[in-house]
């Protein structure tokens, strides 16, 4: 049977690509045949959550001291190998959206970022005010705003206007009066860490880092937000921001830009916005839902012209062409040199959009790691007593190029892919989901242009 | 988009005699493409110029930031009437003096609403201040250059952003600027990306292959720079990049470089204070260096900040967004003009707090620098 593309564009869009041991395995080669079962694959949110939270993927790292002396890094790739080992890696891709969505920049070192990782992660499923409030409670947050010194007396105006601007009602739909009475609904916020820049010490450090109101700081008077007036706290004040329309139309925005396309029409956004803003709500899973079912999802205009963020560019080389790594420290350099450090956004605007990731070095290197990665195995002689995890130095050059210090083992076998492809009877455009022929060899269709697109 | 559209935003009056100054001296058949340089440096966050010189004389100003005030009237040198520099910023005066430095006071746009950096980016960097981003989604520079106004002969994209910053300035609709990253490792991937060039050679004609060879051209170009480490990769460390492509002749006309940090919300003098002197003592060392070299004369750098910030501190010790703010301008032959600008320090109430009113529109400041007019 032929590989269906609704299935391959679902797939891409709504997790990281098809692996390639699904062509050798009965039970999972009917996701890719199969549109309703995939459906339903995807969307049972119980199991499909429950069950990857708990699976542990193993990883090794060359050195230890690596991972005690970067914890930030360490974190970046033990979340991507999550997302290349795990079977259905919806919750990855969905906690890889808000922080596009809700860009928080990291200056803590340590264990707060844990915390926002969290926040992502378990709300995945919840509703969007839910994990606002989580998000901005995390010390990272309340110290990237510096909302966690704000008084009563001269409350600080970072957060409410960014929270405004940036994650709920958008610019041109607030006033300034708005943005002085939303902070006052912002004073009070402190947090126990030592990183949020109090003097405080290192030991006893209640873990996940509770944040706390300070009574005497917080003013507990009379607020008008968006028409809207009552005694409003930050929760208070966060509920009122998320019900406005206009929150519900950026969000669906932003959902579309990143699942769907990077012009997405506008026709299709007010779709999704009416959905939530009927229901009163806003659940990702269940616009997921919504999105899968729908007609216009499977429009010729919506498939294969999105660009993939370097993540998923990086993941998805790794889900389709079978490659292992046994050394992890190569996923944070790699992501570093495609421009996208997951946890530093460059600014509190986030992430690039599209076509912007397309600049400069980063799309030389998008070009060149495929070529650099497989051709490295190619050129080492494979005998049948070598393990398959056996390990490679690099050559000079490209250790220099990719700027790894240790030694690594990165394994593509070129006659089990191909052998793997041959005997599902598909062909490697099919697979790759490229709409061209031209294409001959793995190398080709890794560094074309077509593939830097969804 | 034409240029006269373009001049249209700024006074025409002004216009006209730049033209004819820039054209004293030079034939423009003859512009050679090592001719002036512009550096432009943004500054990121809304830096508060008024921190490093102030309207001390200024009673709002006085009552509303006690002690930079109690600090700067003490033991701040004058700049010229009302005005005086922080005492730590010698440096600004000791520029002033020589004639590298010219302060442009109280400028901005015409925008007292929004106050968002987001917002402010685009006016600067686009050129405009209209609501509607669909009429004008390209740089000021992009335009120009596609409608060949800076002319450097053999040289399509004579612009070098030295960043990986999202700068939009030198995007026009034809032609884009290209981006050098000197601290990142680029090694042997040159090799790699001429196979990559030769096996597509069919796919010449769109936006990704003419990208990915113009990145080439600029690593075959600038091979012989020495890479900075990656503890150089601050505005000290790019400006030395930047004066070695300078001296080597490099065919570019517009460099482009940020400084970030600004955003100055909480504890601003201890934020601030070492950022700016690095960077004004970053710029002091380019300016002697490619003055030593005979090059100062042919060089502008543009130094300017999206936004000011407000009059008044917030409980943090820091300020938050505002109006109107300094820009700085440097050279080895900078104009009278830039000193015949209106220097008064007004305020305007809006929500009941005061703001600075801006008495520059930015655009003048893009008429009077914009290098090689054809």
């Amino acid at each position: 049977m032929k590989i269906n593309d609704d299935c391959l564009h679902i797939l891409n869009r709504f997790g990281f690509g098809p692996k390639l041991s699904w062509l050798s395995s009965k039970e999972k080669s009917c996701l890719l045949e199969d549109k309703d079962f995939l459906i339903n694959w995807i969307t049972q949110s119980n199991e499909g959550f429950v069950e990857s939270r708990n699976i542990e993927v193993e990883q090794r790292f060359s050195d230890k001291k690596w991972q005690e002396r970067w914890p930030l890094a360490t974190m970046r790739c033990k979340w991507v190998q999550r997302m290349i080992e795990l079977e259905n890696p919806i919750e990855e891709k969905i906690a890889l959206f808000w922080n596009h969505a809700i860009p928080v920049s990291v200056n803590i070192w340590g264990f707060a970022q844990d915390v926002l990782m969290d926040a992502f992660r378990n709300n995945a499923s919840s509703d969007y005010n839910q994990l606002l409030k989580e998000v901005l409670y995390s010390p990272c947050s309340l110290k990237f705003l510096n909302a966690y010194h704000s008084h009563k007396n001269a409350p600080n105006q970072n957060m409410p206007r960014e929270l405004l601007e940036l994650f709920t009602v958008g610019i041109d739909n607030y006033t300034q009066k708005d943005v002085i009475e939303l902070s006052r609904c912002f004073t009070g916020l402190r947090t126990i860490s030592p990183y949020a820049g109090e003097p405080f010490p290192f030991e006893n450090i209640p873990y996940p880092y509770k944040m706390y109101i300070d009574d005497g700081a917080q003013d507990r008077g009379e607020k008008t937000i968006l028409g809207k007036t009552g005694r409003f706290g930050s929760d208070e004040a966060i509920d009122v921001l998320v019900s406005d329309l206009n929150t519900h139309f950026n969000i669906a925005k932003k959902f579309m830009m990143f699942f769907v396309s990077d012009n997405p029409l506008r026709k299709h956004i007010q779709e999704l916005s009416q959905h939530t803003y009927s229901k009163g709500k806003i659940n990702i899973s269940d616009l997921i839902a919504h999105t899968l079912r729908s007609n216009w999802f499977y429009d010729d205009q919506y498939k294969r012209n999105k660009v993939k963020t370097p993540v998923e560019f990086w993941v998805g080389l790794f889900r389709h062409t079978g490659l292992k790594t046994e050394t992890m420290e190569l996923h944070s350099n790699a992501l570093r040199m495609l421009g996208q450090n997951v946890f530093f956004p460059e600014n509190v605007g986030g992430w690039p959009w599209g076509k912007n990731w397309f600049r400069g070095i980063n799309l030389v290197n998008r070009i060149a790691i495929p070529r650099v990665l497989l051709s490295i195995s190619h050129d080492e002689e494979q005998s049948s007593e070598m393990s398959l995890f056996e390990k490679v130095k690099y050559r000079t050059t490209h250790r220099s190029l990719l700027g790894f210090r240790y030694e690594y083992a990165v394994v593509f076998n070129e006659d089990d892919f191909l052998n793997i492809i041959r005997s599902s009877n598909k062909t490697l455009s099919q697979w790759f989901g490229t709409s061209n022929n031209h294409y001959n060899n793995i190398l080709q269709h890794l560094s074309s242009t077509e593939y830097q697109y969804n | 988009m034409k240029r006269k559209e373009f001049i249209k935003f700024g006074t025409t009056a002004v216009a006209s005699t730049i033209i004819s100054q820039h054209l004293v001296g030079c034939e423009t058949s003859n512009l050679s493409h090592s001719d002036e340089v512009l550096v432009v440096v943004k500054l990121q966050g809304g830096m508060d110029g008024y921190h490093l010189l102030a309207p001390v004389k200024n009673d709002i100003f006085a009552s509303q930031r006690p002690s930079l005030h109690q600090e700067i009237n003490n033991s701040g040198i004058i700049w010229k009437g009302d005005w005086a520099f922080h005492p730590k910023f010698k440096i600004l005066n000791e520029m002033y003096q020589k004639g590298w430095l010219k302060i442009i006071p109280n400028i901005g746009f015409n925008d007292y609403k929004r106050l968002s950096h987001f917002k402010a980016m685009d006016y600067w960097e686009t050129g405009s201040v209209v609501n509607d981003h669909r009429i004008y989604q390209s740089g000021w520079l992009g335009r120009l250059v596609d409608n060949k106004t800076i002319f450097v002969r053999g040289n399509e994209s004579p612009v070098l952003i030295m960043d990986r910053s999202e700068t939009r300035f030198h995007k026009g609709d034809i032609s884009e600027g290209l981006t050098y990253t000197p601290f990142t490792p680029t090694g042997n991937f040159h090799s790699i990306i001429e196979d990559w060039l030769n096996e597509n050679s069919h796919l010449m004609n769109t936006d990704l292959y003419k990208k990915v060879e113009n990145q080439q051209k600029v690593s075959e170009s600038l091979k012989n720079i020495k890479p900075i480490s990656v503890s150089q990769k601050n505005i000290k460390g790019k400006l030395d990049q930047v004066a070695e492509c300078i001296e080597q002749e490099q065919p570019f006309a517009v460099y482009g470089l940020t400084q970030e940090g600004y955003d100055t919300h909480h504890k601003q003098s201890i934020r601030l204070e070492p950022l700016a002197m690095h960077l004004f003592e970053g710029l002091n060392t380019f300016a002697t260096r490619l003055s030593n070299k005979g090059l100062w004369n042919r060089v502008k750098v543009l130094v300017y900040t999206e936004f000011g910030r407000t009059i008044a501190e917030n409980r943090n010790l820091g300020t938050d967004h505002g109006t109107a703010n300094h820009a700085y301008v440097l050279g080895g032959n900078l104009e009278s003009y830039w000193d015949e600008l209106d220097s008064s320090f007004n305020t305007i109430k809006l929500a009941g707090r005061d703001y600075v009113k801006h008495n520059t529109d930015f655009r003048e400041v893009y008429e009077k620098i914009i290098p090689n007019r054809a």
